[in-house]
């Protein structure tokens, strides 16, 4: 009887053991598993602020270049258009050679101010962007880049993209116009070819050119630098576009790649 | 059939033990942290081999009288597993800061001498011996679990110690009951006492599973 009492008691012991363990196992579990759910939606939460914080500051970034460039345009184009025709006022053939040779040169330094401003204004405002879309919009850009023959540009985009998102068009602008004025800027280039494709509802712009490039390790290290503050906006509308951006090193040029996904 | 599965079972402390170490030979396990589990792996592999290999082959062989009695070993095997899981969890800092932690292997390591020497017979089964195994090592266990939930801490899944408690936790908990009282169980009611032990071994592969895990855990992190 003594046996019996023993056998039960053992197996007992062991089955409510058991039954504990496995039951403290299992709450400790579940308790992780909300906790890790917890962490989760903060770090989501903390995602989508920062996400935020960062359209916050490119479209308030979108619209300072707007109202600079309508400035320049509207006022200082204004003034000076006004200049010129004042200028226009002025009779050379009374003028004495000396002063002929004067007048000469402020109408030309006028004409270059004018056009200059032009460029500027046109550069900072989207209206080719969002009249004729953004591969157009690439396209005079790299043709105005191009124009001085220092740099060859040629341009191959995939026909297939059409606008679904201005903002979006422009921040794919905005980081294609930053990084090719870092090439003209820093690289020492030659050539320089920009092709797009559409494939997989991913939009791939290749940069490629053959002068000195960045390394993605460079890029990260720039971007949190102070005086990176270009490659940091291109960093901001990568997240923002929830796209990628690779720098790669090529056997006769550097290739900037930009992927980003679009709405079929 | 039922036969050679009695057979596996038996063997069970043995082979089960070559599961951590084929990880740890294969695999390129972070061992940095892991040391104390790695030498209770394999010290216990040769305790437990000679363990079955005697129990087995004692009279097929005609082993020498001094192999005729497992019981010494199995109280050996207590010692090492005790003192390098209270060194595992020494590494953790559990369950107390500071000089502590340092002091307890001593003060366990000192209990069992006083208990062979005043309580219990070396060349048997040490009842206290084990039950103090299985408390203070559950003692530990909860201390971890304690201090995880009250942590940040939540993805604790892909980490070695996770793994390598949980394993530990459920054979100390299993082996409780077992251990309370085996020595007189293994006198009294033989039979009743291998069909238990077969309990113990399967407690044991579990543990030898678990330990696997964390050991695969480290060799992926």
């Amino acid at each position: 009887m003594q046996e019996i009492d023993i056998r039960y008691s053992i197996i007992v012991g062991i089955a409510v053991m058991l039954l504990l363990i496995v039951s403290f196992l299992l709450v400790f579990i579940i308790n992780q598993r909300k906790k890790m759910e917890y962490q989760r939606q903060i770090q989501q939460m903390n995602e989508q602020q920062q996400n935020q914080l960062i359209e916050a500051a490119v479209r308030s970034e979108e619209l300072e270049r707007h109202r600079i460039a309508e400035t320049l345009h509207d006022e200082v184009g204004a003034i000076l258009s006004s200049s010129k025709l004042h200028f226009t006022g002025i009779r050379p053939e009374q003028l004495n050679e000396k002063e002929r040779a004067v007048y000469e040169k402020g109408k030309l330094l006028l004409d270059d101010a004018i056009q200059q401003v032009r460029g500027i204004s046109h550069n900072l405002h989207s209206n080719i962007l969002k009249e004729f879309g953004l591969n157009e919009a690439i396209r005079h850009f790299l043709d105005k880049v191009g124009k001085d023959e220092l740099l060859k540009t040629t341009t191959n985009l995939d026909p297939g993209y059409t606008t679904q998102n201005t903002e979006k068009d422009i921040s794919i602008y905005r980081m294609v116009q930053e990084l090719v004025n870092n090439i003209l800027k820093h690289a020492g280039s030659r050539e320089l070819l920009l092709s797009s494709t559409l494939q997989d509802n991913q939009l791939s712009i290749n940069i490629f050119h053959d002068g000195r490039g960045l390394t993605q390790d460079m890029f990260e290290k720039f971007r949190f630098n102070k005086e990176g503050l270009g490659l940091k906006n291109i960093q901001n509308r990568i997240i923002l576009l929830k796209g990628n951006i690779h720098f790669m090193a090529e056997p006769d040029g550097n290739k900037v790649s930009i992927t980003i996904p679009v709405n079929p | 059939m039922l036969k050679v599965a009695h057979e596996i079972l038996d063997w069970s402390e043995a082979w089960a033990l070559l599961l951590p170490l084929g990880v740890l030979a294969f695999k390129k396990a972070d061992t940095s942290r892991l040391k104390p589990v790695i030498v209770f792996s394999l010290v216990s592999f040769v305790l437990y081999f000679l363990i079955d290999f005697s129990w087995k082959f004692k009279y097929d062989l005609n082993l020498p009288e001094v192999f005729h009695d497992n019981r010494i070993l199995y109280n050996i095997a207590s010692l090492v597993r005790t003192l390098c899981f209270m060194a595992f969890f020494n590494q953790l800092r559990l369950p107390f800061k500071g000089k502590a932690p340092l002091l307890l292997p001593a003060v366990f390591a000192g209990f069992a001498l006083l208990d062979f020497i005043f309580l219990e017979k070396f060349t048997l089964f040490g009842n206290y011996l084990h039950l103090a195994e299985c408390i203070i090592l559950l003692v530990y266990c909860m201390s971890y679990y304690i201090r995880i939930l009250k942590s940040d801490q939540a993805d604790v899944f892909h980490t070695p110690a996770f793994w390598i408690i949980t394993g530990l936790t459920l054979y100390e908990a299993v082996n409780l009951p077992i251990f309370m009282n085996y020595g007189n169980i293994s006198e009294s009611m033989k039979k009743f006492a291998i069909d238990l032990w077969s309990v113990h071994n399967i407690a044991f592969i579990v543990l030898c599973l678990f330990i696997t895990r964390g050991l695969l855990a480290s060799a992926r992190n």
